[in-house]
């Protein structure tokens, strides 16, 4: 750290914010950019909401395995904007791109770690999603579906979301990482985008699963991104259940941080960008 | 002068694959061999020094600047900068160092006017805020970039955003600028306020500059030039000493007012060019003394005639030639 004493004006909150205002910038450049994507994925969540309220409407129940029907139409309007938010493709296409057009030289000729800056660059237009997208909608669905969140559950609820956005940003990160090996990862990523939706609750709330199938998923990071905040904050979940599977969520992100270091620092090693 | 740079038998390969089959028989029969970039690479650089690093497209010199940033790392060998390992200690390196990758890869935000891209690097350096006013006026004023910093980077002209480019590269001062084909497509008036530039910032601050360029005017500034072929380095010394590796030569021009003389003059040297009413022949020196170019001057038809000394292009070229002819010996 010989260098950096040497440079007394480095200070490294005021790097991350340089990095992360030029970048919030340059995402604001295009309006279109920002609101295509919630009006696309608000439609895929009417699709869901029709075919759930016909599943619904042959039921003799008003609740399915405990979860009415107002409960689950919440459950996906407020994972709609999520789902842009925590999405892995930012980080992977970044990645993936820079290694096979060599733009990642751009990024490692300036003083900071490869992995905080492309999270710093993708963070400006996840933030703008989650104020001018997510924030709204799950104020309005929570007072029109008068639901009640005690104060823990929204301090629960703040932790999960962090907590999701690091894991799912984690995952895309090492798989990002494959580009040093394979270059072309696109199909590998899509294949990992379905996974997400499928295992993480997108498409059917976790609780829907065969209980076995659910058990064992609750184990994995999958249904931590999705189904564990918002089923924590519209009480889908026991209070109790989630704490301690937000604590199993954080052991994870501590492995995956690990893991996100080492094969960084591998694959930096064996990275050509020759021709490019 | 102090020595900076020390590069010490440094290789790098990588894995890629033929496919002359051309269809879907591709995809499980393909041959893979592991193709050398550089081959045992040594030199060292001073303080203050302009090094021009040529070489043709292939030959190694993206590799190479790629490796001396700390990008990517050597197979073999070692790599000292400014006492760090770039390989081990980038983030230190990437403090004192400044670099343009060209056209290829811009550093400039390209939805962004230039000025985010300065205040961002001001931000990532800790420039404070009276130096990096300073700076940029100077600069910008050096550069005759009037307005330009306030556009959009994809409004501007390719001349104006490798300006940019390079004042992104300098305004933390570093003590190495490492510029990899930095004027690519741009126009003679940029290319030489960005010479002009780099100079003055050579002689203000002793910055040590790398440029990899096959642009001759680039060439023409530099201390010392170190050509690479094939992963190889093949020269590395003064543009005086890559001159004294041909035989003396000089060239010869002549304009002619009736064009059926030009084969008269074929058999006096190497003919380089000829046009309708041009020949441009390449002579030895001493030919100047003999009878046919005495007889010449006098030939009527011969309007103009002009001696030169051979320029840089010329002497590369030569110099790419003999390359070629030693490895077809081989």
């Amino acid at each position: 750290m010989r260098e950096l004493i040497e440079m007394p004006n480095a200070n490294k909150m005021q790097m991350y914010l340089a990095v992360f205002k030029v970048n919030l910038k340059e995402s604001l450049a295009y309006e279109v950019d920002i609101i295509f994507p919630i009006i696309l994925v608000m439609l895929s969540v009417l699709v869901q909401i029709f075919v759930w309220s016909l599943v619904y409407s042959f039921s003799s129940s008003s609740s399915l395995n405990g979860v009415t029907l107002t409960a689950l139409i919440a459950y996906f309007l407020i994972l709609a904007p999520l789902q842009i938010i925590f999405s892995h493709w930012d980080i992977v296409n970044r990645m993936s791109s820079g290694i096979r057009e060599g733009g990642i030289a751009k990024l490692l000729i300036r003083p900071i770690s490869y992995i905080t800056q492309t999270f710093l660059e993708v963070m400006p237009r996840h933030a703008i999603f989650f104020i001018f997208a997510f924030l709204p909608v799950t104020i309005l669905v929570l007072m029109l579906g008068h639901f009640i969140v005690p104060i823990q559950t929204v301090f629960l609820f703040s932790i999960q979301l962090i907590a999701g956005y690091l894991t799912i940003n984690l995952i895309a990160f090492l798989i990002g990482c494959l580009s040093v090996y394979w270059t072309n990862i696109y199909g590998i990523s899509g294949g990992v985008d379905w996974i997400f939706y499928l295992l993480g609750g997108a498409l059917i709330p976790i609780s829907f699963l065969p209980q076995q199938i659910a058990g064992f998923l609750m184990l994995t990071p999958f249904p931590m991104v999705y189904y564990l905040p918002v089923a924590t904050l519209l009480g889908i979940i026991p209070f109790n259940n989630a704490v301690q599977t937000t604590l199993l969520e954080i052991l994870w992100i501590a492995v995956l941080i690990v893991m996100a270091k080492k094969v960084w620092s591998r694959s930096v090693k064996v990275m050509n960008l020759v021709g490019v | 002068m102090e020595e900076i740079i020390s590069v010490k038998n440094i290789s790098k390969s990588f894995k890629t694959f033929e496919d002359d089959a051309g269809s879907a028989k591709s995809l499980f029969n393909r041959r893979y061999y592991l193709k050398k970039v550089l081959n045992d690479v040594s030199f060292t650089i001073k303080k203050g020094e302009i090094i021009a690093l040529l070489g043709r497209n292939g030959s190694g010199k993206s590799t190479l600047v790629k490796i001396l940033t700390g990008i990517i790392q050597p197979d073999k060998g070692s790599v000292t900068i400014l006492n760090l390992n770039p390989a081990k200690e980038r983030i230190e390196l990437d403090f004192k160092i400044g670099v343009v990758f060209g056209a290829t890869h811009p550093q400039l935000f390209w939805d962004l006017p230039p000025i985010d891209t300065f205040n961002y690097i001001k931000g990532i350096y800790g420039i404070p805020d009276r130096q990096f006013k300073e700076r940029l006026d100077r600069l910008i004023e050096m550069l005759s970039l009037e307005t330009a910093w306030k556009r959009q980077t994809r409004q501007l002209s390719l001349g104006e955003r490798m300006k940019c480019e390079f004042i992104a590269a300098i305004l933390h001062s570093p003590e190495l600028v490492i510029m990899d084909e930095p004027t690519i497509g741009v126009d003679l008036p940029s290319r030489t306020s960005i010479a002009k530039a780099m100079l003055k910032m050579r002689s203000d601050f002793n910055t040590t500059f790398i440029i990899t360029t096959h642009v001759v005017e680039d060439i023409g500034n530099s201390d010392r030039i170190i050509l690479l072929n094939h992963g190889e380095k093949v020269f590395d010394g003064s543009q005086k000493a890559m001159r004294n590796m041909l035989k003396k030569t000089v060239v010869l021009e002549l304009y002619f007012s009736n064009p059926a003389d030009i084969k008269k003059y074929l058999r006096f040297g190497k003919p380089l060019t000829i046009k309708e009413n041009y020949l441009k022949l390449q002579i030895e020196p001493s030919s100047l003394k003999h009878g046919w170019f005495i007889k010449m001057l006098k030939n009527k038809s011969v309007v103009d005639y002009r001696i030169s000394e051979p320029g840089l292009a010329f002497i590369l070229n030569k110099i790419y030639e003999r390359i070629d002819r030693n490895a077809k010996r081989k």
